[in-house]
């Protein structure tokens, strides 16, 4: 009884233990980018990120040490993961626009809204999460509602939370379509970065295929399918073709 | 047999003999060794007349006399001999062993050959010919002619247009009368453009400070393709000179002969210096000169879908014009653009080429809005200041008036760049980790069965809704809704004809003594006021209801033969409903 007791405290304690760990492990990687250690810096930081810690701060601190390491594709590649994590980051969204400076032959982003894009951005202010919850409360509504309209006498009153029922009923299908196609879209939203200068941009997933044109290091591609060695991907200016897996590096 | 064999071998024997001895047909060279700046006459000599007689190409030589044919006959004690001679004069052009090759003539269908001869070429022997030596004021009218080759700029740089002009200088005394090219330099590193002149012109000049006269009578514009020294080949005239023969004619004066001379302008150089890297654009076109470029619309910039808008893109000026093809267009890709039509005019001038080159574009665009065509950007490396120049046009706008709307929401995104005031931002110093979620609520089992239940749960709730009714019941209730329900059984014809009141009325009244008939089994004929209160009061029911129902039975029957409001049949309505509930709870 005793030893279980001691194995759970040094359990809890390890787990305690790391968070402060992680931590004291960013701080000093903090201090060795102040010293201009950016190398150093870079080792702590990329254990850290072995451990499994997300966040955004750690990504955008990253995508700071690799900026200085003049290793521009990396350096955007961080940005944009700390920016997947939270969006408002701002300080990530400045330092990207530095990185993307420096990169050359960019790629003019062209903005084709889908049917699907559309739903996702008006469906998104609440996570897929979110909506499935608000389902559920609808769903427990219109049961609430369904009972006062069996119990009352009064007309209107009847009426009126007859009608209610079929309002919520129609707010849960809508709510669970929400959920549902914003965790379809989220699931099939695949960025990713090239981190090997002139990767070729090919036709078909062969190496034989013909050439569209090649990619700067750091430019920012959709994977919308995977074949083998290759990924199907499409530029942000709406052109698809294929990327070897080697020379790009999911986001997710 | 072999005796036939033996005689068969001498007649042919005898016969090709005769044969041979028939046509014979041989060359021969006066002399085997010769000097290079001497002649050498070669014969082909034949026994009999021939056609189709075919000189060698004589390699090596120049032929200058010839051919000149001799033919001989004679009569020798009765027996013909013939001879045919062509003669040639050659002048060797390249020392070393030369060899004439074989000629050839027919005679009676078969053709002759001769024998290919060799014959060496020496150095050229120093050779005084009294008849050709100059004199003193021979050589000098030689010498006051010049053949010079004039180059505009002796170090240009690549592709940097330069001038070659060849001019015959005549100082003041001589005289020329004809001239003959013999080598005319061939430019292999040279873009060229040979300006024809179409009419010689004497000019004076000076040259090397001796006042002449001279004719240009050739002029190239060449451009230099490759960097580095490039040699130009020289230039050789044969020029023609009116020299005095020294003697003079019947009146005194001078006689006047003609000589000719071999002149050469000697191997010019030419320095070309790579265009200079500083400053060189990525998308250098390879113009060099001095440029204008220009986009300009032909006409209107503003018009309706599907009508046609005009551009020009042109550059003028003068440097390597033909060198060098003009930028892209490039325009919104909802503009149709078409493939431009090309035109220049261009005219070799003495600072090369100059003129203008055009694209002309036909942009019919399709969809109503606002366009703009990119700015155009022209470079080129200027000569004067020896530095790039680009020009640049600006973005030109198109208005479509009237058109269809554009139809899909593709855009272009203008990237936005980082205003003056923005930094790089520095670190972030906490570590807000954040657990992964795992847990999915969405799409989880605990999803379906929480959102489920409340309509599982609806059919419950009515079952238990009732059950607790009938449990608590207001019995009374119950029952006063089951009277009211028989009631209006009862009452379905009245308020079937509530719009007609005779009808309803009477309809009312059948329904009063239906109901009391089923109640108190009583017959039509028994229903007077007076026996309804008697029975009535036996059933116990209460006096008022009593009552209340012979006043509305009474109230039908007035109301059948006297004119009431319609008001009073809605309330009378409601009252027999009211009457017959409280009736048939009394009755229990």
């Amino acid at each position: 009884m005793n030893k279980f007791i001691f194995i759970l405290v040094l359990f809890t304690s390890t787990i305690w233990a790391k968070e402060v760990d992680s931590a004291e492990k960013f701080k000093k990687a903090n201090t060795l980018y102040e010293q201009k250690q950016y190398s150093e810096a870079l080792k702590e930081y990329e254990s850290l990120e072995r451990e499994g810690v997300q966040s955004d701060n750690l990504y955008y601190n990253m995508g700071n040490t690799y900026y200085k390491l003049h290793e521009v594709g990396s350096a955007i590649y961080y940005y944009e993961k700390a920016l997947l994590i939270n969006p408002e980051l701002k300080e990530a969204s400045v330092n990207l626009k530095f990185a993307q400076k420096s990169l050359e032959g960019k790629i003019t982003k062209i903005q084709k809204l889908e049917s699907k894009d559309i739903i996702y951005q008006s469906f998104n202010f609440l996570s897929f999460n979110q909506w499935a919850k608000v389902a559920t409360i609808f769903a427990f509504l219109s049961l609430a509602l369904f009972i006062l309209y069996y119990l009352s006498t009064q007309s209107l009153l009847k009426r009126i939370s007859f009608a209610s029922i079929f309002v919520c009923v129609a707010a849960m299908l809508i709510s669970s379509y929400a959920a549902y196609s914003t965790k379809d879209y989220e699931d099939t939203y695949n960025p990713a970065i090239v981190l090997e200068d002139n990767a070729v941009f090919k036709d078909e997933a062969k190496n034989s295929a013909k050439t569209i044109m090649e990619l700067k290091e750091g430019t920012k591609v959709y994977i919308l399918e995977e074949k083998a060695l290759w990924f199907k991907v499409k530029l942000e200016n709406q052109e698809i073709g294929w990327l070897l897996k080697t020379s790009l590096r999911p986001l997710k | 047999m072999k005796t036939h064999l033996k005689i068969l071998v001498l007649l042919i024997f005898t016969f090709t003999q005769g044969m041979l001895a028939q046509v014979q047909f041989e060359s021969s060279v006066s002399r085997n060794e010769v000097p290079l700046n001497e002649n050498v006459r070669v014969d082909f000599t034949m026994n009999s007349e021939g056609d189709n007689f075919k000189a060698p190409t004589f390699e090596g030589f120049k032929v200058v006399g010839g051919p000149n044919q001799s033919v001989s006959y004679a009569w020798t004690n009765g027996k013909k001999s013939f001879s045919k001679t062509y003669s040639f004069f050659l002048a060797p052009t390249r020392k070393g062993t030369l060899t004439i090759g074989s000629a050839s003539i027919q005679v009676e269908d078969q053709t002759y050959n001769t024998k290919p001869i060799s014959v060496t070429i020496v150095d050229a022997v120093k050779r005084e010919d009294p008849r050709t030596r100059l004199n003193h004021s021979q050589e000098q009218v030689l010498n006051g002619i010049h053949l010079v080759a004039e180059i505009s700029n002796t170090t240009p740089y690549q592709n940097e247009p330069i001038t070659i002009f060849y001019k015959v200088y005549v100082e003041r005394g001589s005289n020329l009368t004809n001239w003959n090219g013999t080598s005319i330099p061939k430019y292999n590193k040279f873009w060229v453009n040979s300006i024809e002149i179409k009419e010689l012109k004497v000019e004076s000049g000076t040259y090397n400070g001796k006042e002449a006269q001279f004719i240009t009578f050739k002029k190239d514009i060449l451009m230099p393709l490759e960097v580095g020294n490039i040699e130009l080949e020289p230039l050789v005239l044969d020029i023609q000179a009116e020299v005095p023969t020294g003697r003079r004619d019947f009146f005194g004066f001078p006689e006047m002969g003609y000589i000719t001379k071999t002149y050469t302008t000697g191997k010019r150089t030419v320095k070309v210096k790579p265009l200079p890297e500083e400053g060189k654009p990525d998308n250098f076109s390879g113009a060099v000169g001095t440029f204008d470029f220009k986009v300009t619309p032909s006409g209107d910039t503003s018009a309706n879908a599907l009508e046609s808008l005009n551009f020009k893109v042109e550059v003028k000026g003068q440097g390597n014009m033909n060198l060098f093809s003009l930028p892209k267009l490039i325009a919104s890709d909802k503009l149709e653009v078409f493939d431009p039509e090309y035109s220049e005019t261009v005219k070799a001038g003495n600072n090369g080429l100059q003129g203008s080159k055009t694209d002309s574009y036909t942009i019919i665009p399709q969809y109503k809005g606002e366009y703009y065509i990119d700015p155009i950007s022209f470079n080129y490396f200027d000569i004067k200041s020896k530095s790039y120049k680009t020009i640049s046009t600006d973005s030109i706008r198109i208005n479509v008036i009237n058109g269809p709307d554009l139809p899909t929401q593709e855009e272009t995104i203008k990237e936005s760049q980082n205003s003056n005031t923005e930094v790089f931002q520095s670190l972030k110093t906490n570590l807000n980790a954040k657990k992964k979620d795992t847990q999915n609520y969405w799409n989880s089992t605990l999803f379906y069965i929480l959102t489920s239940i409340p309509f599982l749960l609806m059919p419950f709730a009515v079952v238990l809704i009732n059950s607790k009714r009938r449990k608590n019941s207001d019995f009374e209730g119950l029952r006063l809704k089951h009277n009211n329900r028989l009631a209006k059984k009862y009452l379905s014809e009245a308020k079937k004809n509530i719009r007609n009141k005779e009808l309803f009325y009477d309809a009312l009244e059948r329904c009063l003594h239906n109901f009391l008939k089923a109640k108190l089994n009583i017959e039509t004929s028994e229903m007077s006021n007076d026996n309804i209160k008697e029975l009535l009061t036996e059933n116990h029911i209460s006096e008022d209801l009593t009552n209340d129902y012979l006043q509305l039975k009474n109230a039908c029957e007035y109301a059948r033969y006297t004119p009431t409001a319609q008001a009073n049949m809605n309330n009378d309505y409601n009252n027999a409903i009211e009457i017959i509930a409280q009736l048939e709870k009394q009755f229990k």
